[in-house]
């Protein structure tokens, strides 16, 4: 059933096994998993069933750190999530995302991959997807293969679409119609409360913003609300443990990541190269994908950077030939000497790819998105401002590392080299890769927020464990990219909810 | 400038053809000059290196930033040298083939210089800035 938190009596006491706090991709999968099973089962939301702007207004966060987009704009407050307005990307992590690499602080998972496929091929299904998450699954994919592409340097990577699945419209009237699952709308929670010695929770504290108050009493605490919020309601729930709840080494907060996003180069597009055949959305057999290339493990390790996606966006407007300002007509004079030069050079080749098209762009954008290195520094703290609940603001600082930097460089060179080789493209690194200027101001974020409450078998290193059990917190499970102990580049929410499936299955072994 | 004046391979093969007295008043001519092995002659693979120059009709904007980055090349005999290392191409017709090879090689191996951003294969720059000091080598 669905409740009203903002119709109740305010002082309703409830009794749970399972409280979820948040009802985003993450909350409503575990929720789901319940669905008529011997547990009751407490799902608490934010929001209502729709966008709220004095909700909504809870998430304004303060900014300090690299230049990010609005995290009152990026996330969305109420049932269903930020999955109200995903893109719908879905692609499980590489395998090497799990490993521990020497030349990446902070890397590695306490769990490989293979352990997750399971629950990866449960999240698809959740994502209104087919369970193929390999090329080799996709038979006209992989008739999409570059030819002669040097596997040790560049790969092709391909994610799938999701209609995108709203988690809230698509699975409410399951939740609805549960007779043990209670999702209450409107409860904002305000503080976790650990009992005497803190090693468990012992209740829950929820407040609507009109004012109606009440508390939940659970066997299970899960928190889902989102790779900030997991972080900041642990600093805010500080009554018992002064640093907050799993905070005794402080961690939590701590190695904030997101995929910082940017174009890198430029590609002047060679004959008729297909760019279009082999990158960028496609529909296949009634589904969409969407085509790029990856760095491979191999260069990763070799020149000891990060895993990258790379997508090429046509580029329509550029015109070297229309630029006014003098050094950029000293510049726009040597490409187009370059132009003509790669050109006759790809001329005097066997070509590959035939004459030069009719349309279609010549130019395309390079565009990275990638891996963010785990950095202690970059974190989410407390603000000394405070919402209308009463309660400290986020504070993100997020902090990017020299190797954040190199990877794009890496990313540079290695098409380069093989579209040089292929005769697909030349390329040209942005300025401000080339000058040594800082990331930011040249990367964006991708929206991502992750590794605030990392997973690691070493209480020192994280806040949960590899059932994600906050350390030394006997009931308290935290759910979402918060416990991602690396970031890949892949986009977070098929992990998320594979992670999420996975937990459901611990707790109804444990609970 | 030895692009205005190596218009077409079809005018360098005419130049050629016409004999050497055109070639000593011209560009060409003092570019081929420091050519020259000991007998006077033109060898084959330095007249195949000039058709492929040609056929590139090179702006020289691309060698000079090159020598600029590496101002220690700024020698005919030292860019030759990174073309064709000690040796000198034989069977004669191999030119094109070698330099193109070379060229492949360097997207292989990731042997690109970076010139105002755009990351060109070694060899191919070599070629640009070899254009450059030829047309720019003093009459014999």
């Amino acid at each position: 059933m669905i409740l009203d938190l903002e119709q109740a009596e305010s002082g309703a006491a409830l009794s749970t096994d399972i409280c979820i706090i948040g009802a985003g991709a993450a909350g409503i999968a575990i929720a789901r998993e319940f669905i008529d099973t011997r547990y009751d089962v407490c799902l608490l939301e934010s929001g209502g069933k729709s966008f709220e702007t004095e909700t909504q207004n809870l998430y304004v966060a303060k900014n300090v750190g690299v230049q990010r987009l609005p995290h009152d704009e990026t996330r969305l407050r109420y049932f269903g999530g930020t999955t109200n307005h995903w893109s719908g990307h879905c692609s499980p992590f590489e395998e090497e995302d799990f490993k521990r690499r020497d030349w990446v602080p902070h890397s590695g998972w306490p769990l490989e991959r293979a352990e997750l496929m399971p629950f990866y091929s449960r999240a698809y299904r959740l994502c209104e997807l087919d369970a193929k998450p390999f090329e080799a699954d996709w038979p006209e994919v992989a008739r999409r293969k570059i030819p002669g592409m040097n596997a040790d340097t560049l790969r092709q990577y391909f994610l799938q679409y999701s209609s995108p699945t709203r988690f809230g419209p698509a699975y409410e009237t399951d939740l609805q119609s549960a007779r043990n699952i209670r999702v209450v709308l409107h409860a904002n929670v305000t503080d976790i409360v650990a009992n005497g010695d803190a090693k468990a929770i012992d209740r829950i504290k929820i407040r609507t913003l009109g004012g109606r108050s009440g508390e939940i009493r659970a066997r299970q605490v899960v928190l889902c609300c989102g790779g900030i919020e997991n972080a900041r309601l642990l600093l805010l729930s500080n009554g018992i443990v002064k640093k907050g709840l799993g905070n005794q080494r402080d961690v939590v907060g701590r190695y904030f990541m997101d995929h910082p996003f940017g174009g890198v180069g430029l590609v002047q597009r060679l004959g008729n190269a297909p760019f279009e055949n082999f990158f960028g959305s496609q529909d296949i057999d009634g589904r969409r994908f969407y085509f790029g290339l990856a760095l491979t493990p191999a260069v990763q390790r070799r020149e000891r950077v990060l895993g990258c996606g790379i997508q090429f966006w046509p580029n329509h407007e550029y015109r070297p030939d229309s630029l006014t300002d003098t050094e950029d007509q000293t510049k726009s004079a040597f490409d187009l000497a370059v132009f003509e030069f790669n050109r006759r050079w790809h001329n005097l080749k066997r070509k590959v790819w035939g004459p030069e098209p009719s349309e279609g762009s010549a130019f395309f954008d390079v565009m990275a998105v990638a891996e963010q290195a785990p950095n202690p520094e970059s974190r989410i703290s407390l603000d000394s401002g405070r919402d209308e609940l009463g309660l400290n603001r986020a504070r993100v600082d997020w902090r990017l590392t020299s190797i954040d930097r190199e990877t794009r460089k890496s990313v540079v060179r290695a098409v380069a080299a093989e579209f040089g080789r292929l005769g697909l493209g030349q390329v040209r690194m942005s300025d401000w890769l080339r000058d040594g200027r800082g990331l930011s101001g040249n990367i964006e974020d991708y929206n991502h927020h992750m590794g605030t409450t990392r997973m690691s078998d070493d209480p020192k290193f994280g806040v949960v464990d590899r059932n994600c059990q906050v350390h030394d917190l006997a009931n308290l499970y935290v759910a979402g990219s918060s416990v991602f102990p690396t970031s890949g580049f892949a986009n977070p929410t098929l992990t998320i909810v594979a992670l999420a499936l996975r937990l459901s299955d611990h707790l109804k072994q444990t609970t | 400038m030895l692009q205005r004046i190596l218009l077409s391979r079809r005018r360098l093969l005419g130049s050629l053809l016409t004999g050497m007295a055109l070639l000593q008043t011209t560009a060409i001519a003092r570019a081929f000059s420091s050519f020259r092995s000991v007998n006077g002659e033109i060898a084959g693979w330095e007249r195949e290196l000039r058709v492929l120059v040609a056929d590139l009709a090179l702006d020289r904007s691309i060698g000079q930033a090159y020598l600029e980055k590496f101002p220690d090349d700024a020698s005919i005999d030292r860019l030759q040298a990174r073309l064709f290392g000690a040796g000198i191409p034989n069977p004669p017709g191999t030119v094109r083939a070698l330099v193109l090879a070379a060229e492949q090689e360097d997207y292989r191996v990731g042997r690109l210089v970076c010139l105002n951003g755009w990351l060109l294969s070694r060899t191919s720059v070599t070629v640009a800035a070899l254009s450059v000091m030829m047309a720019e080598a003093p009459a014999a």
